[in-house]
């Protein structure tokens, strides 16, 4: 008894604690001497992450296909709608992390049993193994524009993940990532030297138009595909998970939406210049099909916007790639040490997180190494990372819901009847909307 | 430890955030009909939609 006393004095005064306490001591300054942009620079960082996390390789190579082929039109409104219901989503996780201090793999495992817990596990941990594999092809393909052998540029973003991991501070790992973020911001140059019509783009916003003309297979395909770019599992995992290290509190929530809504509003902005800079290609009558990576896209844009539009291009790609392997590989890590009740946080020493820093190293170098190997079939994991994605999104919006209308954990921070009409209809409509998205890419001839 | 709070240094943190508070797991919930009836159909979902991941990934691989 006397031994386990000791122990959990030990656990309570463990770096993770103490480091954590000292941020919020720094919270706690700001509020008392009410310097509310101060508090907010403190207390943002997981919202901003996750949706410019999201912006990754892929999505942003289906943003820039979307210009292709639709060019400027009803895609521009369609892909802020599909920010506002990632905002939804997104601020239910950082109400569950406040109220409970728990990731979100945890509380499946906890409140729904080992079945659910290790089911949600896998498939988050599988389906990010393949977006890792995808992030680095993006990273690849980036560098290849810029004359690098493949090896050079997967090396150097496998550095700069183990880079940010070996800072062993949440704080600072979460700094130097919002820094690197917002390169992401680097396409909205690119979109401008694309010279968009103003007229045309404000009309396009008012008025959804002009609509892509028949609703054929095609327009469904993007439309789904923008959907799934923008709501994916592991953004649920990784931001809850980042709210709980990053020590938020009740008192906190108005911050935590804050964040999670300019995370949304710079993650959009990008995404509709993504979708811009790519425009003059649909005006060029270009093939959509002939374009795979981002490379491909910034080569076939350089006589439309020129050579330094067509490098903020690449570049934005490879970022894109190189922030989304940080945050999706600190995702499987929270989940796995979630699900095996082990040390689960960023302000651990290697020693006590083992395992979660274990799984961001495994992750990332397997992903790395599998890009490397001559013949693999990238093509056939790319769209099996899809097809995870979209088809288990309904496993983990359902998660999602259930728990976020579990009064005995959220307490007055559960869904009230209107959140639960606007989440629930947005959370189905997801649902669905991936299910179909999963369905026909499977049986799409 | 104090019983109703976080030791010396750790005033900051409340309760709940401490590592050894974490620990402890949370009761398994009960499920009420609804939730139950909807954790089936879920079952029955993944039971198509894991063979469907499998199925895509080596049609695709055999192109």
């Amino acid at each position: 008894m006397a031994e386990s006393g000791a122990r959990s004095e030990d656990q309570a005064l463990s770096r993770e604690d103490s480091l954590r306490a000292r941020d919020r001591e720094r919270v706690r300054r700001s509020r008392a001497e009410g310097r509310a942009l101060r508090l907010l620079w403190l207390l943002a960082g997981p919202g901003v992450l996750v949706m410019l996390g999201e912006n990754d390789g892929p999505s942003m190579v289906s943003y820039a296909t979307t210009g292709v082929v639709y060019g400027i039109g009803f895609f521009i409104p369609f892909i802020l709608l599909t920010f506002v219901m990632a905002y939804v989503v997104q601020e239910m996780t950082v109400r569950l992390a406040v109220a409970t201090h728990r990731g979100h793999a945890e509380l499946i495992f906890q409140r729904f049993g080992p079945f659910w817990g290790y089911f949600a596990m896998a498939d988050l941990v599988f389906g990010n193994l393949l977006t890792l594999v995808t992030e680095f092809i993006a990273i690849q393909a980036g560098g290849l524009y810029f004359g690098l052998s493949p090896a050079v540029s997967v090396l150097c973003g496998v550095l700069v993940v183990f880079a940010s991991l070996a800072l062993r501070r949440y704080a600072t790992w979460e700094r130097a990532l919002l820094l690197l973020a917002l390169g992401n911001l680097l396409f909205i140059p690119a979109a401008f030297l694309a010279h968009p019509h103003p007229g045309a783009v404000l009309r396009a916003l008012a008025f959804w138009s002009p609509l892509p003309g028949g609703f054929d297979t095609k327009f469904l395909l993007l439309m789904l595909a923008d959907i799934g770019a923008t709501v994916t599992p592991w953004m649920i995992f990784f931001q809850q998970s980042a709210v709980v290290d990053k020590g938020l509190t009740r008192v906190d929530v108005p911050q935590g939406r804050l964040d999670t809504a300019i995370g949304a509003l710079l993650a959009a902005a990008a995404a509709i210049a993504t979708l811009l800079a790519a425009a003059p290609l649909h005006a060029a009558h270009a093939v959509a099909q002939t374009l795979a990576t981002g490379a491909d896209f910034a080569t076939a844009l350089k006589p439309y916007i020129g050579h330094g539009g067509a490098t903020l291009f690449a570049l934005g790609m490879t970022e894109a790639g190189m922030v989304a392997a940080m945050t999706i590989s600190t995702s499987s890590s929270y989940a796995l040490a979630e699900t095996l009740s082990v040390g689960r946080s960023l302000n651990l020493d290697f020693r006590a997180g083992r395992w979660f820093y274990g799984a961001a190293i495994g992750s990332t170098l397997l992903a790395a190494g599998i890009v490397l190997i001559p013949g693999a079939p990238l093509l056939a994991m790319t769209l099996a990372v899809n097809v995870i994605a979209t088809l288990l999104m309904a496993p983990a919006l359902l998660f999602l819901l259930l728990l976020v209308n579990d009064r005995e954990i959220m307490g007055g921070l559960a869904n009230g009847k209107l959140a639960n009409l606007a989440g629930g209809a947005i959370v189905i409509g997801i649902a669905l909307a991936g299910a179909v998205y999963g369905f026909m890419t499977v049986f799409h001839p | 430890m104090r019983p109703d709070g976080p030791p010396p240094g750790l005033e900051a943190l409340e309760p709940g955030q401490l590592t050894a508070r974490r620990i402890a797991p949370y009761p398994r919930r009960r499920l009420g009909p609804g939730v139950r009836v909807l954790l089936w159909v879920l079952r029955i979902y993944v039971l198509i939609a894991v063979p469907l991941v499998f199925y895509a990934f080596i049609r695709a691989a055999a192109r």
